[in-house]
């Protein structure tokens, strides 16, 4: 059990107070640039954006790292290892079929939501064009429930 | 006393299982464990002491297995990715896979071995299954000798790569020889393989779409599965290549979908092992000492003619690239190795009438230069990592 409050907050609200920048990259990144960006914000998931600013696809860390590090491994499948040997980008890379939540959406509906899929850092969206406006945190989430 | 299909597949997979654990411990190759294991159960000792049958259900098995690894094999890579593998990636396939394919047909057809069937079928058969090499082989050595370099990095794209050749090249051998005559076999074999493309691109775009609609992970395995059976129904029902269909559905589905692949394909790779143990020990069961003694010298040839003709497709073809010399010089020895597809496809022949008298000979040829290619294949890829200096450890 939980001391927090989180019923009839909006997710706008909680980012008034609690704001973190999303890692974005564009459709062409590296792998090499993809765990750059990872690091530097310290962030364990990425979101791929398109020409018009839309948020297309999500990487995990654990992708990255598994896709940079795959010499150690020693065994590869087919497509491993085709990967390995072009290099794939952040497009060939991401699962499309990530999940979000929209600005206007309850923070109290949206918590398991990042549980089940167990994202560190659930992307927000604007409901028309699907531009980032930041990430809730299950860190931030954590600390306020305690 | 009547032995049941599941009992008989039950007593090769535990035996496969378990001889390849021990294999695993004692770090010998998992895939002779496994034929050992097939052959335990074959009609020369315990098969034949039970009376046990494998002939009736196993090749409804071996196509699925089949169209499992066609489809992942399929899924494996893009187009754009496909572009970017580089001239010296595609051509250096091209070369080998073409060249073992060349050198073997004619090495069998020039020899005339002792053979039940046409001699001619038995060359192309043999022939057709000489370009896949086994990559399983390839990166454990690149990655137990740390290796990296030019070769290194052609070798993995090479070995990735002929698969769908030698999958292409089977195919096509197959649709040839089912033909009743010359014009019948080029007019049906174009008519087989536009109508596997097709019929593959139908389905893969549904199951694109099904996968993009379905959100729950669960259901995607019996999607894929439910999707390559139908499809190998109905290959067989409108008599079009089946592996191609299910090569076409991996290709389609990976190119639509537009993810790296993980809901449509990782959890079927997870099933590439026991498509593996289904494979070598089947093809250990059907193990036959008298049809090997008849044809020792037919897998020397193709041991040997393979080699061969990897090696001087290599090196014909690296003069159209600007690939380093080492390239040339020592990346034929890296794509000996061959394993559980060209033990695959051996079985598919088992079943059709057009290879009926050769089938049991190619299988057990197949067999046993497989396994001599997995005692030989990992020193011939060391030796060309070091001498291209490019082992680290």
């Amino acid at each position: 059990m939980t001391n927090a409050n989180f019923i009839g907050k909006t997710l706008v609200d909680w980012l008034e107070n609690h704001h973190s920048k999303p890692v974005i990259v564009t459709e062409m990144a590296s792998i090499s640039e993809l765990a750059n960006a990872l690091l530097v914000m310290n962030k364990r998931d990425a979101y791929v954006v398109n020409k018009a600013n839309r948020v297309i696809g999500h990487i995990s860390f654990a992708k990255v790292a598994n896709q940079l590090l795959s010499e150690h491994r020693s065994t590869h499948t087919h497509r491993q290892l085709f990967a390995r040997v072009v290099e794939p980008t952040a497009k060939e890379l991401m699962d499309p079929h990530f999940t979000s939540a929209y600005k206007d959406e309850l923070l109290c509906d949206v918590i398991h939501r990042q549980l089940d899929h167990g994202l560190d850092d659930l992307i927000v969206l604007t409901r028309d064009t699907h531009e980032a406006l930041g990430v809730i945190q299950m860190n931030d989430i954590l600390a306020e429930s305690l | 006393m009547h032995y049941t299909p599941l009992l008989i597949l039950g007593l090769l997979l535990v035996s496969g299982l378990l001889l390849g654990l021990v294999a695993s411990r004692l770090k010998v190759p998992r895939i002779a464990a496994y034929a050992l294991a097939g052959l335990i159960w074959s009609q020369d000792l315990l098969g034949g002491y039970f009376g046990f049958d494998i002939s009736t259900w196993s090749p409804l098995l071996t196509n699925l297995a089949l169209a499992i690894i066609a489809y992942t094999i399929g899924g494996s890579i893009t187009l754009e990715q496909i572009g970017r593998l580089g001239k010296t990636i595609t051509l250096c396939t091209l070369g080998e896979s073409l060249g073992a394919v060349i050198l073997v047909t004619l090495a069998v057809f020039i020899y005339q071995p002792e053979s039940n069937g046409p001699i001619w079928i038995l060359a192309l058969s043999l022939g057709a299954l000489a370009a896949t090499t086994d990559p399983a082989v390839t990166v454990a050595v690149i990655h137990q000798y740390r290796a990296k370099g030019p070769v290194t990095s052609t070798l993995m794209g090479v070995a990735a790569l002929d698969d769908v050749f030698g999958i292409i090249l089977f195919s096509l051998m197959f649709v040839v020889v089912t033909g009743t005559s010359l014009s019948d076999a080029v007019v049906g074999s174009a008519i087989e393989i536009i109508g596997a493309v097709g019929l593959g691109i139908v389905i893969g775009s549904l199951l694109a779409y099904f996968g993009n609609k379905v959100r729950n992970r669960r259901f995607f395995l019996p999607m894929v599965l439910s999707a390559l059976m139908l499809s190998q129904g109905l290959a067989e029902l409108i008599h079009v290549s089946p592996l191609l269909t299910a090569m076409t559905i991996g290709f389609t589905a990976r190119s639509v979908y537009q993810s790296g692949g993980d809901r449509l394909f990782a959890p079927v790779e997870f099933l590439e092992e026991l498509v593996f143990i289904i494979f070598f020990t089947l093809a250990g069961a059907y193990f036959n000492l008298s049809v090997l003694a008849q044809g020792v010298d037919l897998v020397l040839i193709y041991v040997f003619a393979r080699v061969a003709g990897k090696m001087l497709g290599i090196k014909l073809m690296t003069r159209f690239t600007d690939a380093p010399k080492v390239v040339a010089q020592y990346l034929g020895y890296g794509v000996i190795p061959q394993a559980g597809i060209a033990i695959g496809l051996s079985l598919s022949l088992m079943q059709n009438l057009a290879f009926k008298d050769i089938s049991l000979l190619v299988v057990n040829t197949i067999l046993a230069s497989t396994l001599l290619y997995e005692m030989i294949g990992p020193f011939a890829t060391r030796y060309a990592l070091t001498k291209a200096k490019e082992v680290q450890s």
